[in-house]
C-alpha cells in the first residue's frame, strides 16, 4: 500500500479505526526518516524527538488539505523544515536575549568562538583510526559548519535520499538552486574533511 | 563544455539523476579533464564519507488514538456522519437556533407584550423589580397628570370657541351698524330727491298756471 493508499484511507473516515490505523501506518513508515532528518538538521535529540511529534500532529490536521497526494514525501519535508527553522530563529532569539546579558557581565569574551576552536580529537592525531562513533561526531561537526541553507540541501540528499525535484519542492526552490547548494555544501564538505583528513579510507581501515 | 559550466550536472551524475544526452557529456568531459575529474573523485569520495552517519531508531512508536471527543463534537460528528436528509438536517437547525434563541432571550430577561396591535420588546440583563406600590403611585401621578392635561385641553378649547363665538358677534354687529347707515344714507338721499322734485312740481305748476292766466285773459 502507498503513502496515497494510506491517505486516501485516512481522509475517508477520518474517526473511523480503518482511518486511525492507515494514519498510524504513515506515522511508522514516516517516524525515523523524520526525526533523523531533524536530528541531522538541528542536532539534538530532545528537539529532534519533540519536532517529530508536531510533525505528525500538523500532518494530522492538514493532511485535507494536501493537493496531489503523491507529493507527500516533499510535502511532509516542508513541514519538518519549517518547524526546524521555526525553532532555530526562536532559539536565536533568546540566545541573543542571553548574549546581551553577558556582554553587561563581561562574561562574552570568554564564550565568542568557543566552540570554533574546538577541534575534533582527530584533526590533533591524523594518523588515528576514527571509529565509527568517532567519525559521526565529525560528520555533525563538520555539517554544523557549513551554511545552513547548504546544509539542509546535503542533509535531504546524503542521508533522506530525496531527489533534486523533491527538494526544490519541499524548500519552494529551483532545482538549480538547490543543485548549486548541493554542490557547494559538498565541496565545503570535502573541504572541512580534508582539513581534519577525514576521508573514506579512515572509516575503510576501521573494520 | 566549459568547466564552470558543468558543476550542476555533476551533482546529476553523482545522484543518478542525469538525462543519458547530458551523461555522454559529462562523461565525455571528465575524460579529457583532469581537473574536473579529480574533483568528482573527490566529491564522491565526501558523500561516502557523509553515509558513515548512519540513521537512529528514535524508539519513538507515536501512535495516534482515536480520542474520545467532548459531548459537543461528539454531537457534531453524529450529525455530520449520519445519513440525514437535507429538511430533516434543516430542522434540527432550526430547532437549535429556536432554543438558542430562547435561551438567550431568558439571559436577558426579555419581555414582549402585545397591547392594541403593537408589539412592544426590552430587555435587560438585570431582573426587573416586581411591581410595587412605589409603580404604583406613579401610576396613580400619571393618571392624575393624564387628567389633568385633558383639563387643560378642553378649557383651552373652549376658551377658543369662545373666542371665535365672540369675533363672529362683533363682526356681525358691525355688519349690521353698517348696513342701518347705509339704509339711512340712502333714505335721506331719496328725501332729498324727492323734495327736490317736488319742489320743481311745484315750480312748473306755478308757471303753467301763470301761463294759462296770463292766455285767458286775451279771450275776455
Amino acid at each position: 500500500m502507498t503513502d496515497g493508499d494510506l491517505i486516501h484511507k485516512f481522509l475517508t473516515g477520518p474517526n473511523s479505526a480503518e482511518g486511525v490505523s492507515a494514519f498510524n501506518t504513515l506515522v511508522w513508515r514516516w517516524e525515523k526518516p523524520m526525526y533523523n532528518f531533524i536530528l541531522r538538521y538541528l542536532g539534538k535529540r530532545d528537539d529532534a524527538r519533540d519536532l517529530t511529534q508536531q510533525v505528525f500532529i500538523k500532518v494530522y490536521r492538514n493532511l485535507a488539505r494536501l493537493k496531489d497526494r503523491e507529493k507527500f514525501s516533499s510535502w511532509i519535508y516542508q513541514i519538518a523544515a519549517n518547524l526546524c527553522r521555526d525553532l532555530i530563529k526562536q532559539k536565536r532569539r533568546r540566545q541573543s536575549f542571553s548574549l546581551e546579558n553577558l556582554q553587561e557581565s563581561g562574561a562574552l569574551e570568554v564564550t565568542s568562538h568557543a566552540e570554533l576552536t574546538l577541534l575534533p580529537e582527530a584533526a590533533l592525531h591524523p594518523e588515528r583510526i576514527v571509529s565509527r562513533n568517532e567519525l559521526k561526531d565529525i560528520l555533525e561537526k563538520a555539517l554544523r559548519e557549513i551554511p545552513e541553507e547548504q546544509r539542509i540541501v546535503v542533509i535531504m540528499k546524503e542521508y533522506q535520499g530525496l531527489k533534486f525535484t523533491e527538494i526544490a519542492e519541499a524548500l519552494g526552490l529551483s532545482v538549480n538552486t538547490i543543485k548549486s547548494r548541493m554542490y557547494y555544501g559538498l565541496s565545503a564538505l570535502k573541504k572541512i574533511l580534508a582539513q581534519w583528513q577525514i576521508d573514506e579510507e579512515a572509516m575503510l581501515y576501521e573494520v | 563544455m566549459r568547466c564552470d559550466e558543468i558543476k550542476i550536472l555533476l551533482m546529476d551524475f553523482l545522484y543518478n539523476e542525469i538525462e543519458s544526452e547530458s551523461e555522454k557529456l559529462v562523461r565525455a568531459h571528465l575524460q579529457n579533464c583532469a581537473a574536473c575529474r579529480a574533483e568528482y573523485e573527490a566529491l564522491s569520495r565526501t558523500s561516502l564519507t557523509l553515509k558513515a552517519w548512519e540513521n537512529e531508531d528514535p524508539r519513538l512508536h507515536l501512535v495516534f488514538v482515536k480520542e474520545s471527543h467532548g459531548w459537543l463534537s461528539a454531537l457534531k460528528e453524529k450529525f455530520e456522519s449520519r445519513r440525514v436528509p437535507a429538511m430533516g438536517k434543516l430542522a434540527w437547525l432550526a430547532a437549535g437556533i429556536a432554543i438558542g434563541v430562547l435561551f438567550i432571550s431568558a439571559l436577558l430577561n426579555t419581555e414582549i407584550s402585545y397591547n392594541s396591535g403593537n408589539f412592544a420588546y426590552r430587555t435587560s440583563l438585570l431582573p426587573r423589580p416586581a411591581a410595587t406600590a412605589d409603580s404604583q403611585l406613579v401610576a396613580q401621578i400619571r393618571r392624575e397628570l393624564n387628567e389633568k392635561y385633558q383639563q387643560m385641553l378642553t378649557a383651552s378649547q373652549q376658551q377658543q370657541r369662545a373666542d371665535f363665538n365672540r369675533t363672529l358677534a362683533q363682526f356681525a354687529t358691525e355688519v349690521d351698524r353698517q348696513r342701518q347707515i347705509d339704509l339711512m344714507l340712502v333714505d335721506r338721499g331719496l328725501n332729498e330727491f324727492q323734495q327736490h322734485t317736488n319742489s320743481r312740481f311745484e315750480q312748473n305748476n306755478e308757471l303753467l298756471n301763470q301761463f294759462l292766466r296770463n292766455v285767458k285773459l286775451p279771450q275776455k
